[in-house]
């Protein structure tokens, strides 16, 4: 085969268009943005007709914005809560019901679990909020059954995105735990049976260690995709009461379209992709320390 | 379904591998908590669907109004209300760029794979990079070059950008595909005489068609779903479905049983596509790293 292997010009024209796509709109935008972010840019007044270079300005406001570290802070929670904790957790933990089921359970299950995963996210956003809000349909069930039902959206609004996209995203986790869980040999969980270990042992024992690259795979596609929720988040609580919600994607929409200051916007949104590889760091190197 | 089976330990065991399932009491239990979490994680969706048949009176009662006579009238005046230009719009997009995606991902995927190009690692994770971009961090400079080229409400910019957005997971989801292919079919092709263009439209192309497929209904379902470049890149004339959505509530207030109406008819296209592709939707979102 090697002699007739074509160099790597004669592979160069078919992958050219997506090059060109791919450099217009995502590698452009990101050279864009990172000069941008070291200019004053805005979208009213004289610095958006003619913006000026400021070196480190806008990264040094960063370090000493109040609203900034909270926002940090809420990334950190939302996507630990929600991703790490929530859809990792629930993900396996439905993945390990199902394995073995019959074929009818298993596809009826994942089908209902899927159907929230696969809504539009402004559709799901919705759903939730006629779920949780005021007079929401948790409320009115709270209230049938004798209890006090209170504005969830308003009073743990944390809790609530958390929830939501724990809901939304556990399908994903589960679809991928299962697909792993089918490679494990069952001879090899018989065996740690008769051995006598009990379910518990036998998953932390004999299914984790197996399936521990594909844990860590998926901690950090959730994680990458945790990050980045917008319209979830917006719908819900617009990262309010005040700023008890605001993770850094809020923070940067806001600074950026409602403040007008592009330049700021963006310098956040930089901190945005310093989180998101600084949890890949972490996950890439628990991969590199187990091999 | 399950029984307890009072039988020799061995006997039980082959029981158990010929029909894929143990029989224990503790099963039941396992079985009821699997399909509890199952009807949790649908009841948002199935509730949402419910009340789009509902007259608005009966849509946010408290106790919640389980039993009702359902009616049509909320899609009716969805559809006074102009909703088909929206549709069209997500239709031509969702159609358009998908098009688009898998001409140019196959090409891409191909040389990657069973060409093996050079640095073709370094070329997947360059594909992989731009998809962890957060979306809000590119959206500025992608309004700014929409405003420049005159493109934007523009349905075409729409599908171009979307194409971007789909084209890594396609590049590495068909790759994915291609990998499984026989080494010795191509090589016996060649042997044959066949050219690239016979060799890629007689064998490779046939035989990962089911591939394709699954590849372009997720695609499909991505662009289908995705708000927030359209909501920042279209206003009237080139608004998707999700922007319909949005303006629904903004307009007039929140009218519970026309909006879960319109978001029904959202999420129908999405949850049908979902479930059919349900078996790859793992492969795609891994970027084909799980099977």
């Amino acid at each position: 085969m090697r002699r007739r292997r074509p160099g790597v010009f004669a592979w160069l024209p078919p992958m050219v268009p997506t090059f060109l796509l791919l450099g217009l709109f995502f590698i452009g935008p990101i050279l864009w943005a990172a000069y941008t972010a070291f200019t004053n840019a805005a979208l009213s007044g004289p610095a958006a007709r003619d913006p000026e270079f400021v070196g480190w300005e806008n990264f040094r406001r960063a370090l000493h914005d109040p609203n900034l570290a909270n926002a940090v802070w809420l990334t950190v929670l939302f996507t630990f809560g929600s991703a790490v904790i929530g859809q990792n957790c629930l993900g396996m933990l439905l993945a390990v019901l199902m394995q073995r089921r019959n074929q009818v359970i298993r596809a009826i299950v994942g089908m209902l679990v899927v159907a929230a995963w696969v809504l539009p996210e402004i559709v799901a956003a919705f759903a939730l909020y006629a779920f949780l809000s005021g007079d929401g349909t948790l409320n009115a069930v709270l209230t049938t059954l004798g209890m006090e039902g209170q504005n969830w959206l308003f009073t743990a609004p944390m809790l609530a995105i958390i929830l939501g996209n724990v809901w939304r995203g556990t399908a994903f986790s589960m679809l991928i735990y299962q697909a792993a869980l089918s490679d494990v040999d069952v001879e090899l969980l018989e065996a740690a049976q008769v051995d006598g270990a009990g379910p518990l042992r036998r998953f932390w024992h004999v299914v984790l260690p197996i399936v521990r690259r594909t844990v860590m795979t998926n901690l950090m596609l959730i994680t990458l995709q945790t990050i980045g929720v917008f319209t979830l988040i917006y719908v819900l609580t617009s990262g309010g009461p005040g700023t008890a919600s605001q993770t850094l994607p809020l923070l940067m929409y806001d600074r950026a379209f409602e403040f007008g200051e592009i330049a700021y916007g963006t310098a956040i949104a930089f901190v945005l992709l310093g989180v998101g590889a600084l949890f890949s760091a972490i996950y890439a190197r628990a991969l590199r320390a187990e091999v | 379904m399950t029984t307890m089976v009072a039988t020799a330990p061995a006997e039980r065991a082959a029981a158990t591998r010929r029909r894929g399932a143990r029989f224990r009491p503790g099963n039941i239990g396992v079985g009821i908590a699997a399909w509890v979490a199952a009807l949790a994680f649908f009841f948002p969706v199935l509730w949402m669907f419910l009340t789009g048949f509902k007259q608005e009176s009966q849509a946010s009662t408290d106790p919640p109004t389980i039993f009702f006579t359902p009616t049509l009238d909320q899609f009716r005046s969805i559809f006074a209300r102009d909703f088909a230009p929206y549709l069209i719009n997500s239709l031509t997009a969702s159609v358009m760029s998908t098009i688009f995606v898998i001409m140019l991902a196959t090409p891409a995927a191909y040389a990657l794979s069973v060409a093996k190009v050079g640095r073709w690692r370094d070329a997947l994770f360059f594909f992989l990079s731009t998809r962890m971009m957060p979306a809000v961090a590119s959206i500025l400079p992608l309004y700014i070059l929409a405003t420049n080229i005159g493109m934007l409400d523009n349905i075409t910019m729409l599908s171009l950008v979307y194409t971007a957005m789909n084209l890594p997971i396609a590049v590495w989801m068909i790759r994915s595909f291609l990998a499984e292919l026989p080494r010795e079919v191509l090589e016996a092709a060649r042997i044959d005489g066949a050219s690239l263009g016979t060799e890629m439209r007689r064998i490779i192309l046939p035989m990962i068609a089911p591939g394709l497929a699954a590849t372009a209904l997720i695609c499909m379902i991505f662009a289908w779903n995705e708000f927030f470049f359209a909501v920042s890149l279209t206003s009237t004339r080139a608004a998707t479905v999700p922007v319909f959505l949005v303006g629904f509530i903004t307009s007039e207030g929140l009218f519970w049983a026309r909006l879960s109406a319109a978001s029904t008819m959202a999420a129908l296209p999405v949850i049908l596509a979902g479930w059919v592709a349900q078996k790859w939707l793992v492969r795609g979102l891994s970027l084909g790293a799980v099977k």
